[in-house]
């Protein structure tokens, strides 16, 4: 599905040059959500930014079942940290802005929004500006947003991380329901392992810069999962403590 | 229990008369203030009125009074009437012509970045003419009549809604730019459905901005060569040494002007009212 191939990426600046990523290896198979943590600075938003097809790598190469990534494409979809509506658009304008860009009929792309936010435990909020909505609830609409048009992989680059707990763990189990029903393929990264292996398939551990896999870890946890109880589980446990001591490694170099 | 309940309603009650008082304190204020401001437009119109011939020449100054009749006497003129119609009908022709081309030029220059940096200079040297000086060119140009006066306001108005347009549309977050292209814009929607609509207080606030210069534009074009308008009838009580005409025209450009003001403020209200376009501080949250 989607295969990543000696990745690099060199920023060259005018004293110096930093070598954000160097050498990514991945390949991720259609439905698999996968998630990465790494130390901060690992390069984890320069790899989503050329994976989205933002930027470009100084070496390497990204391919959607087989089609080589240029630039920006519907076959990958990009939620961001923070929401980015548009602070002019009510929600479900907001939700619906990619089929209307797309030339879907206003009746469809509507019922279409309209569905997707009833399933979030928005209804009620569509006519609603995004400075009316609390943290969490632009976080549904951002991640919807990208769910309505279907892209065949999506990326998130830590969706959940400026909200709080609570928000963080309830966002974590709907993302779960929405990914099941669409079958989607998720890589998603995070600075939180316990949020990593709580939604992963697998787990990528990135280094320190330059961000290089450390190591890829399968999580043993049948699915469908509960987020608000899988910490208790004892594999949850022993992976945690496994990833937690080769993450705390890269933290230490850094 | 009992006396528990009757202290928390009385509570409530408390706080009621706090509130009560509270706006009742606002009020006062209010009050006093618009007290203060009528007690200063009193003494400053006695002042002018009776001061004249002991304190300064009433020649030089004319008088509230003299001010006053005047503009009966002007309200009850055909004439005055079709001034204003001549000097609202350039305006508005000045005004829209240099909106409308401010906004599109802005656009223009905020897209396509080489166009913006061959012109910048051209536009820079240009807007640094008086444009006083370019008066008499117009005229010769455009002839004596409504043409000069408006090609000169939309001179003004031009720059001003240009650069608050292009200021905008380069101040728009790129985050929001960045998603909207992974979400599969075009570049024509990404500028009309991103950047213009993220860009419109500033848009606005160009147009609010440069509206008294559609008026300073007409009334100096009026002053150079007019045979109309209120500019020419400004000019021609000055001319006169009318001292109560001029100031009688002046005070009329100035409620033209508010009235106009009005307006502008109440479409920006209607416009971005529920579209807080400059609070974008959740986008950074």
């Amino acid at each position: 599905m989607l295969k990543i191939e000696g990745l690099s990426k060199r920023f060259v600046g005018a004293d110096k040059t930093v070598t954000a990523i160097d050498g990514i290896h991945l390949e991720v198979s259609s439905g698999e959500f996968v998630t990465m943590v790494g130390p901060s600075g690992c390069g984890k938003s320069t790899i989503l930014n050329i994976l989205s097809g933002l930027m470009t790598p100084t070496l390497g190469s990204v391919t959607v079942n087989g089609v080589p990534l240029k630039g920006v494409t519907r076959d990958i979809g990009y939620v961001t940290q923070q929401a980015n509506l548009m602070p002019w658009r009510t929600l479900i304008d907001n939700v619906s802005f990619p089929l209307e860009v797309s030339g879907v009929k206003t009746a469809e792309r509507q019922s279409r929004a309209r569905d997707l936010i009833k399933l979030v435990g928005l209804a009620g909020f569509e006519h609603a500006y995004p400075d009316q909505l609390s943290g969490g609830m632009r976080q549904r609409a951002n991640i919807i947003r990208t769910m309505i048009y279907e892209p065949k992989v999506i990326l998130m680059d830590e969706p959940f991380g400026p909200l709080d707990a609570q928000t963080r763990v309830v966002l974590q189990d709907l993302l779960l329901s929405l990914w099941s029903r669409a079958k989607s393929t998720i890589l998603f990264i995070t600075h939180d392992l316990q949020e990593a292996i709580g939604l992963g398939d697998r787990v990528v551990l990135l280094s320190a810069r330059p961000g290089r896999i450390a190591s890829i870890e399968h999580v043993p946890l049948p699915r469908p999962r509960d987020v608000f109880k899988i910490h208790d589980s004892p594999d949850f446990r022993a992976l945690f403590d496994k990833l937690w001591l080769e993450l705390e490694k890269q933290v230490r170099t850094e | 229990m009992t006396d528990i309940q009757i202290s928390a309603e009385s509570g409530d009650a408390a706080a009621l008369a706090e509130s009560a008082r509270f706006a009742g304190r606002r009020r006062r204020y209010q009050t006093t203030v618009r007290l203060a401001q009528a007690l200063i437009v009193f003494f400053v119109l006695l002042l002018w009125q009776f001061g004249g011939g002991i304190l300064f020449d009433a020649f030089y100054l004319g008088s509230p009074r003299g001010i006053g009749l005047i503009l009966l006497n002007d309200l009850q003129d055909p004439l005055f009437y079709r001034d204003i119609r001549v000097t609202g009908t350039e305006m508005a022709l000045g005004y829209g012509l240099g909106a409308s081309l401010g906004i599109a030029f802005g656009g223009i220059f905020a897209r396509w970045r080489f166009v913006a940096d061959v012109f910048d200079p051209f536009f820079v040297a240009f807007n640094s003419i008086p444009r006083i000086a370019l008066a008499p060119l117009l005229v010769i140009w455009f002839g004596i009549d409504t043409g000069a006066k408006v090609v000169l306001a939309a001179t003004l108005v031009f720059f001003v809604t240009f650069f608050s347009t292009l200021a905008g549309i380069r101040n728009v977050d790129s985050a929001l730019i960045n998603v909207a292209r992974v979400l599969g814009v075009n570049e024509w929607q990404l500028f009309f459905k991103v950047q213009l609509p993220a860009s419109l207080s500033w848009i606005i606030n160009g147009l609010r901005l440069s509206l008294p210069f559609a008026l300073i534009g007409v009334i100096v074009g009026e002053f150079l060569v007019a045979s109309s308008g209120l500019g020419y009838r400004l000019n021609m009580y000055s001319t006169t040494y009318n001292t109560n005409g001029t100031f009688a025209m002046i005070i009329v450009m100035m409620v033209f002007m508010m009235c106009l003001n009005g307006a502008v403020s109440f479409l920006e209200r209607k416009a971005i009212g529920r579209a807080p376009a400059e609070d974008q501080s959740y986008l950074h949250a």
